[in-house]
């Protein structure tokens, strides 16, 4: 009966994720690089684009996969900057970009909290990544920049090299970071990619409460076994459902982590400068340059 | 050699120095004017070479001496010989390492006026010395060196002051 009942509450919750999901289809509107608008049409969905921030090329092909499958995915990609033409298919938005995602499902819970307290109660729970590449003059000057301004938001880097940083910033705050990021350097490319992980966060939801019933359930056998093949056979059952609790907590807590904080990537790209001619003196003639014990001897 | 060969040969000969001659006159050189002492040989410069003239010692200090056109034909403006001086001394001291040691006006045979610049440099924990005479005429810079090891330079220091004393200016 229970496990009846769990389905249901499954089939209830991944219907609502899958109704908010399926926006209705609209005219594109201004081109908008970092504009995080999700596209998608009931039936086989997609999600692409590309552009940048001074062109307009960007097509956007968008898909709403239907209720079996999983996971739905909004994608952007924008990575060459002309724009004369601007085939969108369909963009059913969130014009505000992830900032109003939570109109439509929840905030992400912080990564701090308890698995409680993540609950989620109907609507998306996204995943949002994004890689930028920048061109810049000094990478090292504008990697210690962006690390300041992700964390002013709440963030931090989490991988950092010479022409790469990985960072993780509040999900509310993904379209902020990433138009501040952009306006470090020149924009090469952008995309990102929002993967909808609500079926799956349910799933992980469900089958961890059911084990916990389980536990307690068999917890409750062993209190009562008489035998002790029976306790040893309960005691067994017991550590096996303890591991599986343990491995879906983890799963939970890795879920909610890459929900409530999105990860940019970052690739500095050094922009080339010529180069101004050094401290040695020269003047425009060869023979002058050339003069020296060194000439000389060379017979 | 019967007298149509001996005919043909000295035909030969005079063609050879009017080709010769008018090659010199087309390149507008102003020819190399120093004399080898005894002691030095002159060297065979390549075509490709930017020295006009070269002689070495046998211990391998070498003198040698070019003259770069001024205002006609090359890209090389006119100046006079402060402004070349000033470029030689900025080139070897601020670029190439080398240490001014002494200046002196100097008069080449035919008597202009000129600037020898005495230049030393080290290298590894070998001293090398570099002079150079600078020449200016409206036409040309003349550009004559001399260099070397430094003990060695100081041993074939009278045979490397008769050549460079020998320099002189064709008009």
């Amino acid at each position: 009966m229970k496990r009846f009942r769990s389905s249901l509450i499954h089939a209830g919750a991944v219907a609502l994720a899958i109704a908010a999901g399926c926006g209705s289809a609209q005219a594109p509107g201004a081109y908008d690089p970092y504009d995080l608008s999700v596209s998608s049409q009931p039936g086989h969905a997609v999600g692409y684009a590309t552009g940048d921030a001074s062109g307009v090329m960007m097509q956007v092909t968008a898909v709403a996969e239907t209720a079996e499958s999983a996971p739905r995915r909004a994608m952007r990609s924008d990575s060459t900057r002309s724009r004369e033409s601007a085939p969108m298919m369909a963009e059913a938005s969130w014009d505000a970009g992830p900032q109003m995602a939570p109109a439509i499902a929840p905030p992400p819970p912080p990564v701090e909290s308890t698995p409680a307290e993540q609950e989620p109660t109907s609507g998306q729970l996204l995943i949002y990544t994004a890689s930028l590449t920048l061109a810049i003059y000094d990478v090292t000057e504008t990697q210690a920049r962006a690390l300041a301004l992700v964390e002013e938001m709440g963030g931090y880097a989490a991988q950092r090299a010479d022409s790469y940083i990985q960072l993780r910033v509040p999900a509310a705050r993904f379209r902020e970071a990433l138009e501040a990021l952009g306006a470090l350097g020149d924009v090469q490319s952008l995309s990102w990619d929002a993967q909808d992980v609500t079926e799956e966060f349910l799933d992980v939801e469900i089958r961890l409460r059911n084990a916990r019933d389980m536990r307690e359930r068999l917890a409750a056998l062993l209190d009562e076994a008489i035998k002790v093949t029976d306790a040893l056979a309960i005691e067994a059952e017991l550590q096996r459902v303890t591991l599986e609790i343990e491995q879906l907590e983890g799963r939970r807590r890795s879920l909610a982590d890459r929900i409530s904080l999105a990860t940019i990537s970052v690739y500095f790209s050094q922009r080339a400068i010529s180069q101004v001619p050094g401290e040695e003196y020269r003047l425009p003639f060869q023979w002058l340059n050339q003069i020296g014990v060194e000439r000389l001897l060379r017979l | 050699m019967n007298r149509i060969e001996g005919r043909n040969d000295y035909g030969r000969r005079v063609a050879a120095w009017l080709a010769g001659a008018l090659f010199v006159g087309a390149a507008g050189c102003a020819p190399a004017a120093l004399t080898t002492p005894d002691g030095m040989i002159e060297v065979n410069e390549p075509t490709a070479s930017v020295y006009d003239y070269r002689a070495t010692t046998p211990h391998g200090i070498v003198v040698a001496a070019r003259q770069i056109r001024q205002r006609e034909g090359t890209d090389v403006p006119p100046g006079d010989l402060a402004f070349w001086a000033e470029a030689t001394r900025l080139r070897l001291r601020t670029s190439a390492g080398y240490a001014l040691i002494e200046e002196e006006t100097v008069r080449s045979v035919d008597g202009t006026e000129g600037l020898r610049m005495q230049f030393g440099r080290d290298q590894s924990t070998t001293p090398y010395r570099y002079d150079v005479l600078l020449f200016v005429t409206p036409r040309f810079i003349h550009f004559v060196e001399a260099g070397g090891e430094t003990a060695k330079f100081e041993e074939a220091e009278a045979l490397i002051e008769e050549a460079l004393a020998s320099y002189r200016i064709r008009r």
